[in-house]
């Protein structure tokens, strides 16, 4: 019931990108086939296509290199600083990623990046050593954004993997490269297939970045294309939502060769009956040297964008070469925090949808991973694929489809904040439930039948068993979902009303009409809520080595 | 107040809105007294507006200063607010009774409109109303440049000066894929240079920006010399104390927002007071002030922005034809994208 309910709740959005998507016009004019074929028709659709595939391929390779070693260092060596390096993995996740664009360029920016100036005081003229108006730039850019999410989800498998394995392995004599490639990261195979899936699909789809840097640069991909197509006058939905399928399309691929590679046995339930903790993997000499790169790269991704939005946020306005004295000033947080209207209103429904949301993301998906894994039920193929279709649908799409249901029932729900909490589940469900599947496959069913075979009713296993043997997944699933509701933009912008405005209208607004201090001071807001629940959970979630 | 900002001009629109700065021969808003009443009766206004919050907000406030009837707005972007738009009216569910929004997403939104003659539009020159809308906040196309990087001397006084190669590579121009203000553009230098403008345009590998507001923020950091901002854009900028200057060339394109009222407005006589309001000498003084941009109203006065009497003097203004524009949509995208690249 609540399976079904839950693909109906998926699907309804889809459909309407789907028959736009053969609809000359609005849905219910005539069909026609004009927009998928346009899709390779022009010059500038194969290109982005091309390009695309480039940058997909190139950030989900650098967010999983990143995110794994990360997580592994972190959480499985002796590697010194692993917990703060943990913490700096996160960090840029908190903030919207359209303020870490401005940060990136006001470091690497050919003619205002911070690097670049410092090239050209040295060289004594207009000198260029990094440029992020490149397909490079693009990339570093958005595999940095994608690698907290990796971490979190694999960092929670290797906190919980069972050490009896790894014990095995060491007394029959491998040594530690073989340990690691044979026995640790392949009993993690569902955390980083999960990974691997939700990075593809998010560096492919994310239009941020395109749509900034990759306007400037003149690198246009997909969802650079669906967003020219959407806003554009006249719009071209039918070609943005054929545009948005390909999307789709590559996440139902991606989900069929998850499925393929994890339907092999059961052999990743790495929690097993005996109780043990991971032993920590010795790096020997490696261990300076490996934490100081570790600590390089956590810095870059998130410490030294976030000191270039930090310093903006202090200043009359943003240019690197304005950073004086006299032009500090705080009017921008009195401005933002106490003129800007409605910043306090808008923070309290934020923080209540980001509460509710989370916790409903992550139930929801605890059910679905359930109905899916244990009870085998018999729409369980149809929930695994359905469940990553809002991933290939932009945020705005999403919208419009969720708007054109709800506005039609009467009374209901449209114009409260429930539609944006339905919204929001909607569009997040498919992470959670990456995050709560992938836990679920390392649970042994033995110790659920010892719990039933004990009298334990359904809800009492999963309350006693699962729950607290998944615990890892959970808090950071939910941490995930939490972050990204606060700062999520392009499903809101329709489904909001002045009596239900939250914080990222706001943000929306200061994007498109303010300056880049007021903008730093509200990602600085954000940056500030999202804080306060991963510094209380970080502790429960175990991320980083005790 | 050496530099009075967009918070002292909000916090100006505000004293104005309580006649404290009123300039005593600026008439008062003469609507019908009838419509005042039921408006009272109804109690509030719900405005949706694709102006910034700035100015959607100044003129909220004032209104309900004056009548005592609050203003709920929803702000977004001119495509969003016609989208959301056209969802609740295909769905029978119309919520909002006013609008501020700008071409070419008023005339998707025509049919959904109300023929409405505010009494406070008698004072307003012909070419600036509709039937269904006015224009009250006006704004155009100028070049933006970072007064570091170019000096007097040096910078720009036409569109043509674009093309000097000295700019190669360090100028900044909307994409006309996604600002329907730029397609005008283009139409009235093709227009005012002939074909060969675009290619040579081209050919000076402008970098392109999805807003004016991205543009002069990247003027401001030094990322491009120079850019095709607006006006409003250069004016708030400045205000910062930013290292901001330009120049409107003598031929440019004039925009603007304008206010109507829906057809099927829930509040139909609150609705219609403020639209006399938004088109009034004073809310026009207090929309205008609050984003640097020109009344239409004669007697409006938002000095930051001058009057469009004064630049009829020194300027020629073109008015796109935005039905024109649309429907040549395709045609202008496909000689960008041939020459822009």
């Amino acid at each position: 019931m609540v399976a079904a309910l839950a693909v109906i709740m998926v699907l309804y959005p889809v459909a309407v990108v789907a028959l736009r998507s053969i609809s000359k016009e609005e849905i219910g004019s005539p069909l026609t086939l004009e927009w998928i074929s346009a899709l390779f028709a022009s010059a500038r659709s194969r290109e982005a296509l091309v390009n695309t595939v480039i940058y997909t391929a190139g950030s989900t390779v650098l967010a999983m290199g990143l995110g794994v070693g990360l997580a592994f260092l972190s959480t499985r060596t002796d590697m010194p600083g692993g917990r703060t390096i943990g913490v700096l993995a996160l960090l840029p996740m908190l903030v919207p990623p359209f303020i870490l664009v401005v940060g990136w360029v006001a470091i690497a920016d050919p003619n205002a990046g911070f690097i670049n100036i410092l090239a050209s005081a040295l060289m004594g003229s207009r000198t260029t050593w990094v440029s992020i108006n490149t397909m490079a730039g693009l990339i570093w850019m958005t595999g940095l954004f994608l690698t907290p999410y990796v971490y979190l989800m694999v960092a929670a498998g290797f906190r919980n993997s069972d050490s009896a394995m790894e014990e095995a392995a060491r007394v029959s004599g491998a040594g530690r490269r073989r340990l690691l490639f044979t026995v640790i990261l392949p009993l993690q195979r569902p955390a980083l297939l999960a990974a691997l899936l939700l990075v593809i699909i998010m560096a492919a789809g994310d239009f941020i970045i395109p749509a900034t840097v990759g306007l400037k640069a003149k690198i246009y991909m997909l969802p650079s294309l669906i967003w020219q197509n959407h806003a554009s006058f006249p719009a071209r939905p039918g070609l943005a939502a054929a545009q948005s399928l390909l999307l789709v399309a590559v996440g139902l691929l991606c989900i069929y060769f998850q499925r393929r590679a994890l339907s092999r046995g059961g052999r990743y339930t790495t929690v097993g009956g005996k109780g043990s903790h991971p032993t920590l993997f010795p790096l020997g000499k490696l261990r300076y040297p490996l934490g100081a790169f570790a600590l390089l790269f956590a810095l870059s991704s998130s410490v030294i964008p976030l000191l270039a939005v930090g310093s903006m946020a202090f200043m009359r306005y943003w240019s690197p070469y304005a950073l004086k004295p006299e032009n500090l000033t705080w009017r921008n947080f009195n401005y933002m925090l106490f003129e800007y209207p409605q910043v306090w209103p808008s923070a309290q429904h934020s923080l209540f949808l980001a509460f509710a949301g989370a916790t409903a993301c992550v139930v929801l998906a605890i059910a679905l991973a359930w109905y899916v894994l244990r009870m085998r039920g018999k729409l369980a193929g149809i929930v695994e694929y359905a469940m990553v279709l809002p991933l290939g649908i932009p945020g705005i799409a999403l919208g419009v489809g969720i708007l054109s249901l709800w506005i039609l029932v009467p009374g209901g729900i449209y114009g409260t904040l429930w539609i944006l909490l339905l919204a929001y589940v909607t569009a997040h469900i498919p992470v959670a439930m990456q995050f709560v599947s992938s836990a679920l496959h390392r649970i042994h069913t033995d110790l659920e039948d010892a719990s039933r075979i004990a009298g334990q009713a359904w809800a009492g296993t999963v309350r006693r068993i699962n729950i607290p043997l998944m615990r890892p997944a959970l808090i950071g699933s939910w941490l995930l979902m939490y972050v990204v509701i606060l700062r999520e933009i392009s499903l809101v912008i329709l489904l909001y009303n002045p009596s239900t405005i939250v914080l990222s209208v706001g943000l929306m607004d200061v994007w498109q009409n303010g300056f880049y201090p007021e903008l730093a001071v509200y990602s600085l807001l954000l940056l500030a809520l999202g804080v306060v629940p991963v510094a209380v959970l970080w502790k429960f979630a175990r991320f980083g080595a005790d | 107040m050496k530099n009075p900002t967009r918070r002292t001009m909000l916090q100006m629109s505000a004293a104005l809105a309580a006649g404290a700065l009123l300039p005593g021969r600026v008439a008062q808003a003469a609507s019908d007294p009838k419509i005042i009443e039921a408006a009272k009766k109804e109690g509030s206004v719900s405005l949706y507006s694709s102006a910034s919050t700035g100015p959607s907000n100044a003129l909220a406030e004032a209104f309900r200063k004056k009548y005592g009837i609050n203003v709920s707005v929803y702000r977004a972007g001119s495509a969003d607010v016609a989208t959301r738009v056209q969802a609740e009216e295909s769905a029978g569910r119309t919520q909002a009774d006013a609008l501020i929004i700008e071409e070419p997403a008023l005339s998707l939104l025509a049919p959904f409109l109300a023929n409405y003659d505010s009494p406070e539009r008698k004072a307003i020159d012909a070419a600036y109303r509709l039937p269904n809308s006015t224009l009250i906040r006006m704004y155009m196309s100028q070049i933006g440049w970072n007064t570091n990087v170019v000096k007097a001397g040096a910078a720009p006084s036409d569109w043509k000066d674009l093309l000097d190669p000295k700019w190669k590579g360090r100028f900044g121009s909307l994409d006309p894929h996604v600002t329907a203000t730029t397609l005008a553009w283009q139409v009235m230098v093709e227009r005012l240079y002939g074909p060969s403008f675009l290619p040579a345009f081209g050919a000076n590998k402008p970098k392109l920006y999805a807003s004016t507001n991205a543009m002069s923020q990247a003027i401001v950091s030094g990322e491009i010399d120079l850019g095709i901002t607006n006006s409003f854009g250069v004016i708030q900028m400045a205000d910062t104390g930013a290292p901001i200057g330009g120049v409107i060339p003598k031929n440019t394109v004039l925009f603007g927002g304008n206010i109507a009222v829906f057809a099927k407005a829930p509040r139909p006589n609150a609705a219609r007071l403020f639209c006399d309001f938004a088109c009034s000498a004073e809310g026009q003084t207090i929309v205008n002030v609050a984003g640097a941009t020109i009344p239409t109203h004669p007697d409006a006065k938002a000095p930051k922005a001058g009057s469009l009497a004064q630049f009829s003097k020194t300027n020629v203004f073109t008015q796109p034809d935005y039905k024109k524009i649309i429907a040549d949509t395709p045609r202008l995208l496909a000689e960008w994208d041939k020459h822009v690249r």
